[in-house]
């Protein structure tokens, strides 16, 4: 991949009253220019008008054909120069014009464009995001790079919460466990993880870009053991730490498992309790993410 | 006593009325929406390459989970900004979609459930190649998840101008 690499051309033999029908209910698009020719008559056209919008939509679908699951469409930017007709023959292409490295894909930057009968009808640019074109790890789900985003088997972060008898007491009443609002119940560790309460998601970005159809997920266990009980005015700060990632077949998919323990420190230091959480996300490997 | 020397001009860029100015910032209503597979699907279809667009195209419907086409979550952002109830100035004699812009922050996955705001983000006042009046208003559309993250902006730009002098 380098700069002036030009991108597999898409051609459309005609933009069709179909594509525009297709469109305009797809999108809850019914502006009549589109579709009506007295419409498109009575605002100086020779006949209705193709969608800038669309014209866009299948340029995306050029770049994501291109990419053919390797990579992301980040930015596309679409100036509609010229209005094409209905029934006009249109192409869709572009190059390549810069390519960067980042973590784990390049950045590159291209150029697109649209040629009907006018000639360039639309000019534009766009950011796509590439992965390597083999890594080693094509069929795999715990790779290297997402365990090194959990940091696997290093601290994560520590995240301090002050524990209120009003966030125990509205634990109680939203899992009816009817208690004292001064000691929270056993199961009140879960309000205090980073990851549930979206403190840091750390694989977040790893996890979008596995390119396999997800097909289920959740949590898999919760384990926790207490030193003591949690209790209203406690200062807790949590110690999350990843201490394994794998993946199995599973029922519903390959299934790809992220375990994280959180230690459950109070103002002391001292250990109040430690959690064991295990979350599992279920793939088909035959099937690509994009729908 | 000395006079500037003769120089052509620029055509002038006629102001902005108040009613137009006061437009900018605008912010509409949110509306969330869940992604539907039948929705993509259709979406899908209708961006089929092929000559008759459901008729060549073997797509079957997009399982839960799967990643949307790139403009997907806001595929024209000014038919969206109306279906939000923001008003889309067309303060000249014609108006027209002069260019869209999509950046995409998160993958958008069937199942999801999308929250989308519009904002009238600048009215700018300009003049055509051949110094008619032109304004351009650009319209931008965000969306997050059902998680709150933001999954994308999307932008476009509404041009307004006189029509030539027969």
């Amino acid at each position: 991949m380098r700069a002036g690499d030009t991108i597999p051309e898409l051609s459309v033999d005609a933009a069709t009253m179909e594509h525009i029908v297709r469109w305009s209910a797809a999108i809850d698009d019914y502006t009549p220019i589109h579709f009506d020719p007295e419409a498109a008559a009575a605002r100086g056209m020779d006949g209705p008008v193709v969608n800038g919008p669309w014209k866009a939509a299948l340029l995306a679908r050029m770049l994501e054909s291109w990419l053919d699951g390797r990579g992301t469409v980040a930015r596309l930017d679409c100036r509609y120069r010229k209005p094409d007709l209905v029934g006009a023959a249109l192409t869709f292409g572009g190059a390549v014009t810069a390519v960067t490295a980042a973590a784990g894909h390049d950045v590159v930057e291209c150029d697109v464009w649209v040629a009907g009968a006018g000639g360039r009808t639309v000019t534009g640019s766009a950011t796509v995001h590439m992965r390597p074109a083999h890594d080693g790890e094509s069929d795999t789900l715990a790779t290297e790079r997402l365990k090194s985003a959990v940091r696997l088997g290093q601290e994560l972060g520590r995240f301090t919460y002050e524990v209120t008898a009003g966030d125990i007491a509205r634990f109680r009443a939203a899992v009816g466990d009817p208690g004292p609002d001064t000691v929270a119940p056993v199961t009140f560790y879960a309000a205090l993880d980073p990851v549930e309460r979206r403190d840091i998601l750390p694989d977040a970005e790893v996890l979008d870009e596995i390119p396999y159809a997800r097909t289920g997920g959740g949590n898999a266990f919760n384990e926790v053991e207490y030193e003591r009980p949690i209790r209203a005015g406690d200062v807790i700060t949590v110690v999350t730490t990843y201490t394994d990632v794998y993946e199995r077949d599973g029922g519903s998919g390959r299934l790809l498992f992220r375990v994280r323990t959180n230690d459950l420190l109070d103002a002391a230091g001292d250990l109040v309790a430690r959690t064991r959480m295990g979350h599992v996300m279920a793939y088909d490997l035959k099937r690509r993410a994009r729908a | 006593m000395t006079t500037a020397p003769a120089r052509a001009e620029a055509p002038a860029v006629p102001p902005l009325s108040r009613d137009l100015r006061a437009l900018v910032g605008t912010v509409s209503a949110p509306r969330t929406r869940t992604v539907l597979a039948s929705d993509v699907h259709r979406f899908r279809l209708a961006t089929a390459a092929g000559e008759g667009a459901g008729s060549t195209d073997p797509a079957v419907v997009p399982a839960v989970g799967s990643v949307v086409p790139p403009t997907f979550f806001c595929p024209d952002p000014l038919v969206a900004a109306e279906a939000l109830g923001l008003p889309r100035p067309r303060p000249l004699a014609r108006t027209i979609d002069g260019g869209s812009r999509w950046e995409v922050v998160r993958p958008v996955r069937v199942g999801d459930t999308l929250t989308l705001v519009a904002r009238i983000a600048s009215i700018t006042p300009r003049t055509t190649a051949d110094g008619r009046p032109m304004v351009l208003t650009v319209i931008e559309v965000i969306a997050w998840n059902q998680d709150g993250h933001e999954v994308g902006v999307a932008l476009a730009t509404s041009v307004s101008y006189e029509e030539r002098l027969p």
